[in-house]
Formats: C-alpha cells, structure tokens, sequence
C-alpha cells in the first residue's frame, strides 16, 4: 500500500513538468508563482547555446528600446560575427606576431565563397554589421582607459572583425565557389578597394595588439605594390602575400 | 599566452574555491538532495545536526549513529565531456584546439563531500568537510569575448548539537553550534583580459581567492510532532545562523545572514515500510533575496524494510531523485540533482551526480 503511493507520487512527478523546472514560466507546473527570465537573460541563454539568430533579434530589440546600453552592443556584434562563420575562439588564439602575412593568418579562419557558396554574401554582411554594431558605440567611450569592462572588448573587437572583414571582402575577388581564382580580382574596382582599405585603417588604429599591428603592416605592404590604383596595389599584395 | 595555457594556469589557482551562500543548508546529505533537498522534517542520520537538530531525539533507542559518510560528485556536463573526450581520442581530430573548444561549452563541475559524525537521543557531533568546484568557460562572456568563470563553495568545521523533547513526546526543541572555515571565491576571467590573470599570480589575488575565512554561529530548530498509529504529522521551524554568523579573513564572504524556514512532513508508515512526504519554505523572509524555486524543497522518501531507500523531488525546482541500499555496516547511496548556479531557472543549472559511501552503525 506504501509503495503504491511512493509509485503514484513518482508518476505524478515525471508527469507534472518531464526534466522541466517546476517554477520556470516557460512550462514549469501551472499556476506555481514562476521566476521570469529577462530579455538579455534569454539572450545569453541563446548565445551561449549558439541559437544566434535567437541572440541577435534579443539584442536588437533591446538596443532598439534602450540605444544607449552600450554594454549590449559587444555582445551584438559577437553575435553577428559568429553567425557570419567566424570562430572566435580560433580568432583569439591566433598568432598574428607570428611569421605568417595577416592575410594568410586570417584566410585560415575565416570562411570563403568556396566554402560558403551563394551564402557568401550573407556572412559577408553580418561582418560588416558586427563592424557598424561596434562602431555605433560613441567613440569617447570606446576608449582602451575606460573602466568599462565592454569598451575595452569593443576595441579588440573592431581590430579582428574589421581585419577580418577586409579579408572577406578581399576573398570576393580571390576565391569563386570552386576555389582559389585570383583571376576574378580583375574586377576589383576603386570601391572595392577604398572598403577593404578603410576596414584595414580601423582595425590598425583601435588597438596595438599584434592583430593590430598586423593590420598596420599588411597597409605598409599594400602601400609598397606596384600598381596606379589602389586596386592593383592589392590584387599585387593578395598573390604575393599567398 | 596562448588560450589553452591560460585556462590551464586559470584551474592552477582554483584548488580551494564556492558560490554565494543562499539558504540551503550548509551541509546536506546526498541521499535527502535527491530526494527533494526537504530536510527539516526527517533527514538522514548526521543531515539532522545542519538540517534541524530538534529532529535528534527522534528515533529508536539512545544511541543512533557512528559512522563516516564520503560523497563524491560530479557534474553530468563534465561525464558527458569525459565520454566524448574518450571517444575522440583516438581520431585525427584529437588536439589542444579541440580540447579548449569543448572545454568552452562544457561547464566542469565536481566535489568532495565528507562527514564524520556520533549521535545519540541526547546530543549530535560532527566534524565535515564539503568542496564544490565548478568551471564555466563561455565562448561569448560577458562583453562578446571568451570568458572563464570559477566558482567554488568550501566548507569545513565541526558542530555540536543537542535536543530535547520539551514536556512531551509532541514538541522538540534542538541547537547547533558550529565551527566554520567557509570560502566562497567567485571569478569571472576573459581570456584576453591579461591583466586579470596577471593580478591572480600575485600574492594578495591568491589569497583572496584561496583563502578560507572563520567564524562560529549557531542554528534553532524547533519540531512539533503528532504521532498516530500509521501516520505521523510534523511540523518543523528553523532559524539558521542566528543574529548572522560573521566570518574574518581575507576572503570576500563575510557573513552567513540569519535566515527563517518552515516544513512540514507526513510519513504513512507500517511496521517496516515508510513513506515521507515533505515541504520546506526556506528562507522565509528573502534574506538572500532568491526566488521562489530555490526556496521551496518537495519530495519524498520510501523506506522498504530499512535496508532500501528511494527518494524523489524537487531540488532548485528541478527533477531528483536517490537510491541507497543499506547493508548494516554499508551504505551505498547514489542520486541524481540539478542545482541552478544562476537566479532564475534555466541560467546556470548543473545536474550532479552523487554516489556516497557511508560505513557506520
């Protein structure tokens, strides 16, 4: 008779919410006083969980309803950048003071439209909206001093997701969906070439990393090409530097 | 420094090391977590000296307990990560970067539990150890960036318990007076935060992180119980560190707040069978703040024939459940919880894995 009841509670207790918790409001037990999580909360649950369509639409519509938490803008970015194909623990733990071009050192960790296809163009644009997310961000407070623990991850975000977005945007004319294809810098035009420089000017000067040295570096090497245009410069420096 | 050895050299000064105290108790048994974590009604054997020590003189005979009870647990994320850790190790793919990349999305968690204790009808004593470590590596922290978080609970000391029951077999009343060390150290690191990991291997950063702060406090309970031919009803009060326990050291936790709980249990029992239900409200004037899930403990517990236990509830709101198989001298106990490490449900829960092994008489 004892057992039975412990049985009936056992059911009752698989039955009532499964691996739930009781007091959650998304499907905790009906009518229990609930514990709501907030929208950022759900946010990072979200990042956390790489559901980063989920984390952007979050992040956007708190942004939207309060512009000036500057807090939240880094971790849009991230997550724009993540959803672009970029690894950001492979971009950290890149050794970009090593001997290899930043080039290539960011060719290796980034996607290309070979491996991307038509969804290239995608990627491409959610890097460049990390890049605007973060530059959204009043300049004055995206100073390396600030005490503010997001301004200084705003500054060593710039520096790689505008490095890498050149690099991106440099892979349009370097890589077709079959491959390596440097015949297709031909044409690369002089708007082309003003993008992927002025995202290298941005990485070099937000901060003094090594990924921001070699972003300086890979201006100087470009500078040094022969060519008239800009865009000789760097379709001299693309196959060089691979 | 590349991110690997920087995670290493973060888990290098992380040996003794817990989260902010709420209103749990400050030791629980395995079995009565798994069971719902409902112990101020009936807890097992050295549970009752933290639990509510008016539960003592309860029971059969004087003397009610000898013995050394170890718990180990482990944090089912980190079971999984040690499976698929196995499973790759003998692939191509097996490296450092695939390492930290699993790491990153796997929180570690484990502890060691161990408690010594002697009870009789009149008195309880118990010296205990708990250490809790969990390991939570993000790959987007706080601000975007990947970021490490260490946190760990630390509790060692003795304590000393005695009761009565006050004119009558109904009413009981019982007092813990407790000898702590207790460390709390809560860290969050972003890997690229230089700066942060530099100021860890200084000698004051360690300290603060490491070292165990001391203090004494005492804890009330109070049981009221109706005794009937195949039920019984308990009520149960509880004030735990009375006036607040202060702590001195350098660590950051400093004092264990003075918290209210109430429970009640009803057990239908025969001559050899039992079965206890259980509901505490802890923490009844939110001195820790926490929300409802974390205050509120259900479960229940059957006794087959004293030699099997199975309990099941709610812990943090969360699904648990526990086995113990008792051999006279042995006990073996195994149960399954989820703790819920962040404010709400569903932030930052671990579900544990806790296997005991208890020898006494």
């Amino acid at each position: 008779m004892i057992m039975k009841y412990f049985v009936i509670f056992l059911s009752l207790l698989f039955t009532s919410c499964g691996q739930k918790n009781a007091f959650d409001c998304d499907g905790g037990i009906a009518k229990s006083k609930c514990s709501q999580r907030t929208k950022l909360e759900d946010a990072r649950i979200a990042l956390d969980a790489g559901d980063l369509d989920t984390a952007i639409r979050l992040l956007n519509e708190l942004i939207t309803d309060e512009p000036t938490a500057y807090e939240k803008y880094p971790l849009l970015a991230a997550a724009y950048a993540g959803r672009s194909g970029l690894e950001i623990l492979d971009i950290v733990t890149a050794n970009f003071g090593g001997n290899s071009s930043m080039l290539e050192t960011m060719s290796s960790l980034i996607p290309t439209p070979t491996t991307l296809g038509d969804a290239y163009p995608k990627s491409l644009d959610d890097m460049n909206a990390a890049n605007q997310t973060l530059l959204a961000i009043p300049e004055a407070l995206r100073s390396a001093t600030s005490s503010d623990k997001y301004a200084a991850s705003a500054i060593l975000q710039i520096t790689l997701y505008q490095s890498a977005y050149a690099v991106m945007y440099l892979n349009k004319f370097t890589y077709s969906t079959s491959g390596y294809d440097p015949s297709l810098l031909s044409a690369m035009t002089a708007d082309d070439a003003a993008a992927i420089l002025s995202s290298l000017v941005a990485a070099g000067a937000a901060s003094g990393g090594a990924a921001g040295s070699a972003a300086q570096a890979a201006i100087a090497a470009i500078q040094g090409q022969p060519g008239a245009t800009d865009a000789e410069k760097i379709a001299a420096w693309s196959q060089a530097a691979r | 420094m590349p991110l690997c050895h920087r995670f290493l050299l973060a888990l290098l000064f992380v040996t003794d090391v817990l989260w902010a105290k709420g209103s749990a108790p400050i030791y629980e048994d395995s079995f009565d977590m798994g069971s719902g974590g409902a112990s101020l009604t009936r807890a097992s054997q050295a549970g009752m000296i933290f639990s509510n020590p008016a539960l003592i003189p309860y029971g059969p005979g004087f003397h009610r307990w000898l013995g050394n009870e170890t718990s180990l647990l482990i944090g089912k994320d980190s079971v999984d990560f040690a499976k698929s850790l196995r499973s790759s190790s003998g692939g191509s793919g097996s490296n450092t970067s695939e390492f930290v990349s699993k790491v990153m999305t796997t929180p570690l968690h484990a502890g060691l539990v161990n408690n010594f204790a002697y009870i009789n009808s009149l008195f309880g004593f118990s010296t205990f150890s708990r250490n809790n470590f969990d390991i939570a590596a993000k790959k987007y922290g706080d601000t975007g960036l990947p970021a490490v978080r260490l946190r760990a609970e630390s509790y060692q000391g003795v304590a000393l318990s005695a009761a009565t029951m006050a004119l009558t077999r109904a009413i009981s009343i019982g007092v813990t007076a407790k000898y702590l060390y207790a460390g709390e150290p809560d860290l969050a690191i972003e890997l690229t935060d230089t700066e942060a990991l530099q100021a860890l291997q200084t000698p004051s950063g360690l300290r603060s992180l490491v070292s165990p702060n001391i203090g004494y406090g005492y804890d009330a309970g109070l049981l009221l119980f109706k005794q009937g031919y195949n039920s019984d009803f308990r009520l149960a009060l509880k004030i735990d560190d009375v006036g607040g326990t202060k702590l001195a050291g350098d660590g950051s936790l400093k004092l264990l707040r003075q918290t209210y709980s109430g429970g009640v249990g009803y057990t239908l029992h025969n001559g050899t069978d039992a079965l206890h239900f259980s509901l505490d409200y802890r923490d009844i004037q939110k001195a820790y703040d926490e929300e409802m899930f974390k205050r509120v403990r259900m479960g229940a517990k059957f006794i087959f024939r004293q030699h099997l236990a199975l309990g099941a509830g709610y812990y943090d709101g969360w699904p648990s459940y526990a086995l113990e198989l008792d051999a006279w001298l042995v006990r073996l106990t195994g149960a399954m919880y989820t703790r819920e490490l962040g404010t709400k449900p569903g932030l930052d829960p671990r579900t544990i894995y806790a296997l005991g092994f208890t020898m006494g008489l």
